[in-house]
């Protein structure tokens, strides 16, 4: 009964789709070349290089050459940043919410993602006056709300815009409320 | 919300990672000289041979080929499992004794109607559902987007206190599970939500 119905962490969906598809070419260039080997001899029994000769020019470099050792080096950073994907967790993608439990329901479990608590800051901030344009980023603990606006003095507008941030994430009963910071931009309108 | 192929994905790139790993640590090991103490003769003075020999091997055409569909069905089901999968529950048997007749509801029947009960509220703009588990031990999986000015407290309230009651009634069980995500509709426009004056 541990595991959550919601999905807390990311679920490395495009290094998994790059990987699939670089296998899919790899397997295209194997069959191209047993396919055109076997065709060019004409019998079952034939070797990889009668279909692509480039592979005996294999034979003439050194395990020295700056070239192999280029795709060794390549091959392991690659396989190293795999690993680190497939076995870090990953940025928290959901902000739980304290959900009062009911008597009809075991496990209760509300939890806003992370664009939701964006579009929440950006909303707050897009009510004050004197903001011309708003852009909010966040993680799972803390939103940074962006500003742009045509006045010089922008401080009063900053402190306004960070108050109404906190004030309406405050009005929502969350496990533990995001923090807020707030950068103006000066910008003509 | 929908299920992703998380335990896959890892577990695939742990694997494919580990071997580029060890494969490349391999090339770069003969290359700087360090496997000779392993294998005598293989320096980076010695050059390719061995590696090209096999692709000159008689059959190595046709085990290219059988490799070749392998990594092609291995990659293409990889791919598959991308698609996010609702695994919404098996139609549910409601009755209580089977020699008398059998009841079942399809489970996405019931989550339709749960949606619909979630846009009566004011404040959801959009709403889904999905039902899993089984008729005695049903799980509820539901997204809804609210309004950005919406009273989410209220809005879960609301889902606590009716929506889910409403469910469970219909199911005639507690629900064992509920998992609620909520967005926030963003109107895009700001005349939309506003009049000039």
């Amino acid at each position: 009964m541990s595991t959550r119905l919601l999905r807390t962490r990311p679920a490395r969906v495009v290094p998994a789709v790059i990987l699939a598809i670089v296998l899919l070419l790899l397997a295209t260039a194997l069959g191209w070349i047993g396919v055109a080997a076997i065709v060019a001899t004409g019998t079952i029994d034939s070797a990889m290089n009668s279909g692509y000769p480039g592979l005996d020019a294999l034979g003439t470099l050194n395990w020295g050459a700056a070239a192999v050792i280029g795709v060794g080096v390549v091959l392991t950073v690659l396989g190293f940043v795999f690993v680190i994907a497939g076995i870090s967790p990953g940025a928290r993608r959901l902000s739980d919410y304290r959900a009062e439990p009911a008597e009809h329901i075991g496990r209760f479990e509300v939890a806003l993602p992370t664009s939701a608590l964006s579009n929440l800051a950006a909303a707050a901030a897009d009510s004050v006056d004197g903001v011309s344009s708003v852009r909010a980023a966040s993680n799972a603990k803390s939103t940074i709300v962006t500003f742009s606006t045509p006045v010089r003095d922008n401080a009063p507008i900053r402190d306004e815009v960070e108050a109404a941030v906190r004030e309406r994430f405050e009005s929502i009963s969350f496990d533990r409320t995001p923090t807020v910071k707030v950068h103006a931009l000066r910008r003509q309108a | 919300m929908r299920r992703m192929a998380a335990g896959a994905n890892r577990t695939g790139l742990i694997i494919i990672g580990l071997l580029l790993t060890l494969g490349g640590l391999a090339i770069l090991a003969i290359g700087f000289g360090l496997a000779e103490a392993v294998v005598p003769g293989l320096g980076a003075q010695s050059d390719l041979q061995p590696v090209a020999g096999v692709f000159a091997l008689p059959f190595s055409a046709l085990l290219a080929l059988v490799a070749a569909i392998i990594l092609a069905v291995i990659g293409l089901r990889w791919l598959a499992a991308q698609i996010p999968r609702k695994d919404a529950a098996k139609p549910l048997r409601l009755q209580r004794d089977a020699r008398t007749g059998v009841t079942t509801v399809t489970a996405n029947v019931i989550a339709e109607a749960v949606a619909e009960d979630l846009e009566a509220t004011p404040e959801v703009v959009d709403a889904e559902a999905i039902l899993r588990g089984s008729a005695k031990q049903p799980e509820l999986v539901l997204h809804v987007d609210v309004d950005e000015r919406a009273d989410i407290d209220a809005v879960v309230t609301d889902i606590a206190q009716r929506v889910t009651r409403n469910c469970a009634e219909a199911l005639g069980s507690p629900l064992a599970t509920v998992a609620v995500e909520v967005g926030i509709a963003r109107t895009k426009q700001r005349r939309q939500r506003s009049v000039s004056l």
